[in-house]
């Protein structure tokens, strides 16, 4: 059973007809009451106000709505979701497959398998078959005996000279594949017919197997920022991504 | 204006019959119906948007989709219904994609505001009362969110049925009755304070 005060609210609100005298015997004794129907009274007064607020009359004419209905742009937008949309799939399905085709594979079945069966040797294939790589005058290359790798170690093409500085040794090497002929790399790509190739398959080469020098980097380790409620998404490090993100990206979410 | 092809005027015809006419093409009976309508429809619109300019291009609008998309229209509800329908939707698009215009549109109501209940007002004292209503109930109007808005306007203002607004919005008739029971209770919280202010409530 609702009391008086919300009887009352309720009849303001619902517009229900004449006040019945019970309530109009409470609303003479109870404040709150009273300014609810003040409230109600001023409002019904602005609504009054507003309805009487003149409107001016349209200047919209039927020509308007006629030649817009005839001219082509017109045509409502979403009439074009029908060519987009499926172009858009397209388009999207399209670059998913060119990324998975350039994409390296990590698989190490698939890594394997390459290892056993290696490419046949081919000049002029690839981006850093350039042009001091030699070949007989013929044109022919010289036969060379199939490589054997160590485990996981896949050729790498480019060479690892001695830095002045340690600091420049990953730029030194990185340098030198891209531009500067030199001669390790010639004997390197003659070693193997994956030699041509610059680009591992099976993640970053250990370049202690070519320079028994070489000290890699050590990772630091992640140190939780969020305290114990930090969670950490999980991040493969020299792994291609399928996003933009770089390998070193670690997300940290806080709540 | 008149389609003495069919042996009638379009004027003689009902709504449906212009809508099924409409359908097929018969420019004239979309012509009548926009006759019928324009100004009933800019009347509305014109009280949720307030400007003149903007209500004529949202009405245009209106006819242009209602053309355009009358094989949608299911002959349920009534052809003025599916019109308001469309025109509360752009009105609902226009609010969310013009929130600087909204605040132009509240600095512009609270100048209002301030020079009418100046001391000395300038306009005969009833007039002056009027439009201070006005401004004040459009500036406590424009801060609750638009369905509430779109049912004050709709209910208070335009005085529409409760099944209208229920055809309107595809909802029952209780639920309408709520909704606007609680848009109302809202307004009337911006109200007061802005009501005090003019001295109309203590
Ligand atoms: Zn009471």
């Amino acid at each position: 059973m609702k009391n008086p005060c919300e009887q009352f609210v309720e009849w303001l609100e619902t517009e229900s007809g004449e006040l019945p005298p019970s309530l109009r015997a409470h609303l003479d004794r109870c404040v709150h009451c009273q300014h609810e129907y003040a409230l109600h009274s001023a409002y019904q007064k602005a609504v009054q106000a507003v309805r009487s607020e003149p409107v001016p009359a349209t200047q919209v004419q039927w020509s308007q709505i006629a030649q817009r209905l005839k001219a082509p742009q017109a045509r409502p937008r979403w009439a074009w979701r029908g060519v987009w949309a499926p172009a858009l799939a397209f388009g999207a399905m399209a670059g998913l497959g060119i990324l998975f085709w350039l994409t390296p594979r990590n698989h190490p079945e698939l890594a394997r398998l390459e290892q056993t069966n290696p490419k046949p040797f081919s000049v002029g294939t690839t981006s850093t078959q350039s042009t001091d790589t030699p070949l007989s005058s013929d044109g022919s290359v010289l036969p060379m005996p199939p490589p054997t790798y160590s485990d996981s170690v896949v050729p790498f093409s480019g060479s690892v000279e001695e830095p002045a500085e340690p600091s420049q040794r990953a730029t030194t090497s990185t340098r030198e594949l891209k531009s500067e002929p030199s001669p390790h790399r010639r004997e390197m790509a003659m070693a193997s017919p994956e030699g041509a190739t610059s680009f591992a398959r099976n993640g970053a080469p250990d370049l202690r197997n070519i320079n028994p020098t070489f000290q890699p980097l050590e990772m630091e380790p992640i140190v939780p920022q969020g305290g114990e409620n930090a969670d950490y998404l999980s991040v493969n490090y020299n792994e291609a991504s399928q996003t933009e993100a770089t390998p070193s990206d670690a997300i940290i979410c806080s709540f | 204006m008149d389609d003495l092809l069919g042996g009638y005027t379009t004027h003689t015809l009902n709504d449906e019959q212009l809508v099924t006419r409409a359908r097929e093409g018969d420019t004239e009976a979309m012509e009548e119906l926009f006759q019928r309508y324009r100004q009933p429809l800019f009347r509305i619109v014109y009280r949720s948007v307030r400007n003149q300019d903007e209500a004529e291009d949202i009405v245009q609008d209106v006819f242009l989709k209602a053309f355009e998309r009358l094989h949608l229209f299911k002959e349920r509800s009534q052809f003025s219904t599916w019109l308001i329908r469309i025109a509360m939707n752009l009105c609902t698009d226009r609010a969310r994609q013009s929130q600087r215009r909204q605040a132009l549109l509240q600095r512009e109501a609270d100048h209002k505001l301030a020079w009418m209940t100046h001391p000395h007002p300038p306009d005969p004292e009833e007039v002056v009362q009027q439009n201070v209503f006005h401004e004040v109930f459009y500036k406590a109007l424009n801060q609750l969110p638009e369905p509430q808005r779109q049912l004050i306007l709709m209910r208070d203002i335009e005085q529409m049925e409760y099944e209208q607004i229920a055809e309107i919005l595809k909802t029952t008739v209780g639920g309408v009755k709520l909704r606007v029971m609680r848009a109302r209770r809202a307004l009337k919280i911006q109200l007061e304070p802005l009501l005090r202010a003019i001295g109309e409530i203590e």
